[in-house]
């Protein structure tokens, strides 16, 4: 039970995909320009990699070396195909803002390198617990990101409709850069450059 | 013989299988969206005639063209015209209240870029379609009525010659 635990906090801030292992910024850095879209693309990503983690998890032993890797990625590509789908039919505006970037989690590098380094190689239950921490991890990181981006670049600030709060001075003139893609850099390079100064990330 | 034989196929036979499984279950997947999809598109093509012709009852679609009805009167056609964009393909979907004037166009969907080229989808943009006649559907420098977007002249020319050229067509094919 501890080692669930272990494998489930590691996601989250000593391996966190974003920060530390520093793979899938390319859709972290275009989908960040709202948190409706943080969160949907968090979604997509924790339901792809758990239930891929789990599928290369339970037939790691029956797959032949030679073919892992093709095996791997049809197995990831289809199951990102049907998360397609499902988010084109049941929530068709977050589908239409995510744009590109949701059937591009199929060769997104957190999901083939876990299940590559990890679930191909441990068991069942620490494969769920390594998937579960790091989509936790990544819906972490997704979320500071497009707080910060969502707030200066708009003013304000809203989850699914619901507004939550609008700036007083940003509100009507809002820094726009941080909606694109040059302020999405700026914010990544400056909360990495936070987490350093306290230490959450160590220096190699 | 049947062992070996077997040992050397076995990734063949697996990735197969694999691939098999797969299929089967996006077919399945793809086959429970699809109604809803369906539905879905359906409901924003209402939407959007309804946007252009807020007195429309019901609409029929013929060879690509809608004709729109209040009551039991015809009140005007649209239809998609497909445009090449700076950023793409561009489609907007056009409604005609006769034959020779435009009701009003909404851009559906364009790739153009945000800030610049967007301003063709949005007012006053698109409110200069507004009951302008087809002929008249050209940028002001070309002879025609509609103010363009300074920074934008591509989009811009883009929307027009897609209203313009798909609009002749169509009345052509009405007539």
């Amino acid at each position: 039970m501890s080692r669930f635990l272990k494998e489930f906090t590691k996601g989250i801030v000593i391996s966190n995909p974003v920060f530390i292992l520093v793979l899938g910024l390319c859709p972290s850095l275009a989908v960040t320009t709202s948190l409706d879209n943080a969160l949907g693309m968090s979604a997509g990503l924790a339901f792809v990699l758990l239930a891929s983690n789990i599928i290369v998890s339970a037939i790691r032993k029956s797959v032949p070396d030679i073919v892992r890797i093709p095996t791997f990625i049809v197995i990831i590509a289809t199951l990102v195909t049907v998360v397609n789908l499902a988010f084109q039919a049941y929530v068709p505006a977050l589908h239409k803002s995510l744009g590109i970037y949701l059937p591009l989690i199929a060769v997104n590098c957190i999901i083939l390198s876990r299940v590559e380094a990890f679930a191909s190689k441990s068991p069942l239950v620490y494969s769920i617990a390594d998937a579960l921490g790091i989509s936790v991890g990544f819906a972490l990181a997704l979320l500071v990101i497009s707080f910060f981006r969502e707030a200066l670049g708009t003013g304000s600030l809203s989850v699914f409709g619901a507004s939550l709060f609008t700036l007083p001075v940003l509100g009507e003139q809002p820094i726009v850069i941080f909606m694109l893609a040059p302020g999405a850099f700026l914010v990544i390079g400056l909360l990495l450059a936070l987490f350093r100064r306290m230490g959450v990330i160590k220096s190699e | 013989m049947r062992a070996s034989l077997l040992r050397k196929f076995y990734p063949i036979i697996f990735v197969t299988i694999v691939v098999f499984i797969s299929v089967t279950l996006l077919t399945f997947t793809e086959s429970i969206t699809r109604a809803k999809l369906e539905s879905l598109q359906e409901q924003q093509t209402l939407d959007m005639l309804k946007e252009i012709f807020p007195d429309m009852s019901f609409y029929i679609l013929e060879d690509d063209i809608y004709i729109i009805y209040a009551n039991r009167t015809e009140i005007g056609y649209a239809f998609l015209a497909v445009g090449n964009g700076w950023g793409g393909e561009m489609d907007i979907l056009v409604g005609l209240e006769d034959e020779e004037t435009i009701k009003g166009i909404i851009v559906v969907s364009h790739n153009e870029t945000l800030g610049w080229g967007s301003e063709v989808a949005e007012s006053p943009f698109t409110d200069q379609f507004i009951g302008l006649k087809i002929d008249d559907v050209a940028l002001k420098g070309r002879g025609g009525q509609v103010d363009g977007i300074t920074r934008a002249t591509i989009s811009c020319e883009a929307v027009v010659d897609a209203v313009r050229i798909t609009a002749l067509e169509k009345v052509k094919s009405l007539r």
